[in-house]
């Protein structure tokens, strides 16, 4: 464990060759406790020598995108992506599971046949919440990202709303330059002094030339010449409010699929919280007249909330945790941005790490993967440390406020 | 004491103060009630006056408790309960399919053995009701109500001061007298007491009877107890109910002093029960 951390503090602050080490105090702190504990094995000399720490802990670590160097590297946009799944995740779980829960414990049917229905899905719940994630990272895929094949292939989605497409062309002098087309697969027809963007979004007229004819002289034509029948690749731009149907290896569908994996432990905790309100307090606003949905509201929901909040809080721990069911969804684990809109790519801090961990020991450079993925963890610690402070936290002014 | 409810929070027929010779508010005739196959109550026959208070005696699972929670509908939760029989108000069918509960419950208003104030403060939970059945109350309206009630209730002069505190800080008497101003605070006919003082000591008890004896001459009181000397100190007419059925039922002091049945000598002297 020690030697976890002490790795993970060096990702947020790679030691530089010409940093003198002049902080003999730690390090001789470092090894004594190195000494004591049963982890010495772990602290092998090569490890030792790390210990240059900086005064300041380097931020860049908590921005820079992932890198093949493990200098280099940071977690940047795994933990955007980490903070978008687990507010998607949160968006859908909190109505759909506290919503379940009231309905199963509060508006029990007095129906034979549904209350055998009403106890079937219980059962089922119950069940549910020992499956494996795993399985519902395939279910998620199978549902969220590609919704059975209904409605046409992730590449190939039958319904889109807010893509811009472009075709990208590589002009005569090295340039880029964007066109803009109405669909994925229209090829402009290029005619001389059309427009185009360049990659800065300023607009550039075209210099179109024949096959047979011969370069522009000066460069500065070059660098807006095309051939007539030159072929570019489609890029597409989404906007902030961007959809398409099926959802593919989005943002969306992963926060789908955490969803699925925790419903069942946040319906079983809602309904114990519920189930700890007194009876007394339903039948007393039920005898002043108040409807079920009414007790409900008023009464036995704002009694059972510090008992949600904090069943939803440590549910909502155990997602941002969670790296099995979204390796289903979204293996990338190289990425320069976190996501920008629900259908963007994204990449999450557990997947990063389990990538980073399994990278190959550089023995030239005392500082590997490893290191960095250790930083990730201490982040991710962090994170859910911070969850769960606050779960404690809110009980504590729920149940201060209540008595 | 005397102050009457504002008159536009009284449902609409209410006023027979004068008439000496107290109609009946509810009457029932052959009732039977049921748990699932258990018949808990047998071709019950009773009235109740208008601004008297009637007990119900009787030793542990007569069905004193079910036939009050009936009265208000208080079984419609509970799974396998069903009733036959006829048991009305004079102008509702209490058991009709198409009764509106929460209107029925708006005028039969319910007090439960154990205090159960919400954990709000002393002024919500007097205007919970309130705030549910008038809409858009305004506050200064709202605010009488809550000192109208809770006057009535002889709880105003201990809570004034603290009417944004919780209910749950208050006392068992206390809190036991705020759920009476919590129920007559929605403009209620009909007061059902179930065993509201079993849970209290004799102090609280005492004040609760007086209050009990205060609230007579606004509302028709229906009070279920085990304790015979509070059904002889408080009420104006007693019902003893045995293994489901009334086994006598008249003037308190008849039932008293001049048992007619054999049954109910025993219990009110205390042979068994």
């Amino acid at each position: 464990m020690l030697s976890i951390f002490y790795q993970g503090m060096l990702a947020f602050n790679p030691p530089q060759d010409e940093i003198v080490a002049e902080l003999s105090e730690i390090k001789s702190k470092l090894a004594n406790v190195a000494a004591d504990s049963s982890d010495a094995q772990d602290l092998t000399v090569r490890q030792l020598e790390l210990r240059e720490l900086q005064e300041t802990i380097d931020k860049s670590f908590l921005s820079k995108p992932p890198a093949p160097s493990a200098r280099e590297a940071g977690i940047g946009p795994a933990l955007m992506g980490s903070i978008w799944v687990c507010a998607g995740c949160t968006a859908f779980f909190l109505p759909l599971g506290v919503g379940t829960a009231i309905f199963l414990e509060e508006f029990k049917p007095r129906n034979k046949f549904l209350r055998w229905l009403s106890d079937m899905l219980q059962l089922n719940i119950n069940n549910l919440a020992g499956v494996p994630s795993i399985v519902y990272g395939i279910l998620g895929m199978t549902v969220f990202a590609t919704m059975f094949g209904l409605f046409g292939s992730p590449n190939e989605p039958f319904f889109e709303l807010g893509t811009k497409f472009k075709r990208q062309y590589v002009t005569e002098g090295m340039q880029v330059v964007f066109v803009p087309v109405a669909d994925r697969d229209e090829t402009p027809t290029l005619v001389d002094g059309m427009t185009a963007l360049k990659s800065d979004g300023s607009e550039v007229k075209l210099n179109i030339i024949g096959d047979d004819d011969d370069f522009p002289e000066d460069d500065a034509t070059l660098a807006v010449s095309l051939f007539s029948d030159s072929d570019g690749g489609v890029v597409a731009e989404n906007a902030w409010y961007s959809f398409r149907l099926p959802f593919g290896r989005s943002v969306l569908a992963a926060s789908m699929t955490l969803m699925l994996v925790i419903l069942p432990v946040v319906i079983i905790s809602t309904q114990e919280a519920l189930r700890a309100v007194p009876m007394s307090l339903r039948q007393g606003a039920q005898g002043l007249g108040c409807t079920p949905w009414q007790t409900v509201r008023n009464v036995t929901l704002p009694a059972a909330i510090p008992g949600i909040m904090t069943g939803c809080i440590l549910s909502m721990s155990r997602a941002i945790g969670e790296a099995a069911p979204i390796l289903m969804i979204s293996g990338i684990v190289a990425i320069s941005m976190g996501p920008q809109h629900l259908m963007d790519d994204f990449s999450i801090l557990p997947l990063q790490i389990y990538y980073w961990a399994g990278q190959p020991v550089n023995d030239a450079d005392p500082f590997n993967f490893q290191h960095v993925a250790a930083g990730a963890i201490i982040v991710l610690l962090l994170v859910l440390f911070a969850f769960n402070s606050v779960a404690i936290v809110l009980r504590q002014i729920a149940q201060k406020r209540l008595s | 004491m005397k102050t009457k409810m504002p008159s536009k929070f009284l449902p609409s027929s209410s006023d027979s103060e004068s008439d000496q010779h107290h109609p009946n508010v509810v009457s029932m005739e052959d009732f039977c009630a049921w748990y699932g196959d258990f018949q808990a109550l047998h071709n019950l026959k009773l009235d109740i006056p208008e601004n008297r208070v009637t007990a119900f005696i009787g030793p542990s699972g007569c069905g004193k408790s079910t036939l009050l929670k009936w009265i208000n509908r208080m079984n419609d939760i509970v799974p396998g309960a069903h009733a036959s029989g006829k048991l009305v108000l004079p102008d509702i069918d209490i058991l009709a399919r198409s009764t509106d509960v929460v209107a029925l419950r708006r005028r039969i208003g319910i007090v439960f053995q154990k205090p159960n104030p919400f954990p709000k403060s002393i002024f919500d939970n007097i205007a919970f009701g309130p705030r549910l059945h008038f809409a858009n109350l305004p506050k200064s309206d709202l605010d009488d109500l809550v000192e109208w009630a809770l006057k009535k209730a002889a709880l105003w002069n201990e809570v004034k001061d603290r009417l944004n505190k919780s209910a749950l800080g208050l006392s068992g008497g206390q809190q036991q007298r705020l759920c009476i101003a919590r129920a007559i605070a929605v403009g209620p006919d009909i007061l059902l007491m179930d065993e509201p003082c079993s849970a209290l000591d004799p102090a609280s008890t005492s004040r609760i009877e007086d209050l009990i004896f205060e609230l007579r001459e606004q509302y028709s009181i229906v009070i279920v107890t085990h304790n015979m000397q509070q059904a002889a100190r408080c009420s104006d007419r007693t019902a003893f109910f045995f293994e489901g059925r009334i086994v006598e039922e008249g003037a308190t002091e008849d039932v008293f002093t001049r048992p007619q049945e054999q049954q109910t000598e025993d219990y009110v002297t205390g042979k068994f029960g």
